[in-house]
């Protein structure tokens, strides 16, 4: 019980570290890129096409040092928590440490100037769906006595599982290490106008409702199955039954009525 | 202070993460950290798509992982549902248990 407190109070400790440092980040940003674009606007700019990845920009500009560790330290936060996650016998911290990650994970978004994302990430998923995640733990609180277990079948299964996992990862990197070209994700070439509309509420909003109008309301119409879905999927088999019941006696006929006939 | 973080870093961090995902998914047996590993794959599938509209200055990306973060709620919802439903019937939430479909 300790041991969970220690954690609940280490990821509250870096929620507010997060609401804390981002707002001075992005007050920050404002200056700096005042001072940066102020007349100073990189030529790749001007094509306004993948300015970034354009390869024959004569110095391809190298991510600083301040800004690598600051990445990997939340980057690395972000990992720590997803191993936790998975090692983790007691479903209760593998969720917190679910919540670390998704914490950490949207600082990196800020960082990538996805600044609605990274509200929607706290909002959404360390707020709605952990919640529920926590109440059917909750309901279900078995904890794994044999996490890992030692049978040759299930070993067998697991070997391939990590092999998968481990084969994946190194194609991956080798991939990433090979490709030549630098794409860094700099401001240069941003104007200020675009650097400052990017990734806001509003310029999502405008995509989301003009452009990708369809797909919000597929997304909806989603939603709104996964709804009543869980509703029914959640709801105990008595219940169901009592109610058919009911609604094929006469006595019972008004209350059921109401909700399943319309 | 503007972030510069390059792309194949933020790139690297959503692999690692995929990753950890995927050896999550398939070497658990609590169905619950199985969900968990899903969701967890998915905002390393998110992390990819935003880094490619950083670098592309395009906000279609956005939209994106807008949408992708609601068909996780979807699809958290209803597997949370229906393992709440075996677990009434069952009383087990361990995918070696969870063997119907073979008898």
């Amino acid at each position: 019980m300790t041991r969970v407190r220690v954690i609940l109070a280490a990821l509250l400790a870096l929620g507010l570290t997060v609401l804390c440092v981002a707002p001075a980040l992005a007050a920050d940003g404002d200056g700096d890129r005042a001072g940066v674009n102020g007349d100073a606007i990189a030529p790749a700019a001007a094509n306004g096409e993948l300015p970034a990845i354009s390869g024959d920009s004569p110095a391809p500009q190298k991510p600083g040092t301040r800004d690598l560790i600051i990445f990997w330290t939340v980057g690395g936060l972000a990992i720590l928590g997803a191993l936790a996650v998975i090692t983790r016998k007691n479903p209760v911290t593998a969720v917190m440490c679910l919540v670390g990650t998704f914490l950490a994970l949207a600082v990196v978004y800020i960082m990538l100037l996805a600044h609605f994302l990274a509200v929607i990430q706290v909002l959404v998923y360390a707020g709605a769906i952990m919640v529920l995640f926590v109440f059917v733990v909750m309901i279900i609180n078995r904890e794994e006595s044999d996490a890992w277990e030692l049978s040759w079948k299930t070993w067998i299964g697991r070997g391939v599982g990590v092999a998968a996992g481990v084969f994946l990862a190194v194609r991956f990197i080798t991939i990433l290490a090979r490709s030549t070209r630098v794409l860094g994700l700099s401001d240069a070439g941003w104007s200020r106008e675009e650097m400052q509309h990017f990734g806001t509420t509003r310029a999502v909003g405008e995509l989301l409702f003009t452009r990708y109008l369809v797909p919000f309301e597929a997304v909806s119409l989603l939603l709104l199955i996964a709804v009543i879905g869980a509703l029914v999927l959640a709801r105990p088999h008595e219940k169901v039954g009592d109610a058919a019941d009911a609604a094929g006696s006469p006595a019972g006929q008004a209350k059921p009525d109401k909700g399943g006939a319309h | 202070m503007s972030f510069f973080i390059s792309l194949p870093h933020t790139l690297a961090l959503g692999a690692i993460l995929f990753t950890i995902g995927i050896i999550g998914a398939l070497i658990r047996k609590n169905a619950l950290i199985v969900l968990m590993s899903i969701e967890l794959m998915l905002n390393a599938a998110n992390l990819t798509v935003l880094a490619f509209a950083r670098a592309r200055h395009d906000n279609t990306g956005h939209t994106l992982a807008f949408i992708v973060i609601a068909v996780a709620a979807a699809e958290a919802a209803v597997g949370l549902a229906v393992l709440v439903g075996i677990f009434r019937t069952r009383r087990t939430s361990s995918l070696d248990e969870i063997t119907m479909m073979k008898q």
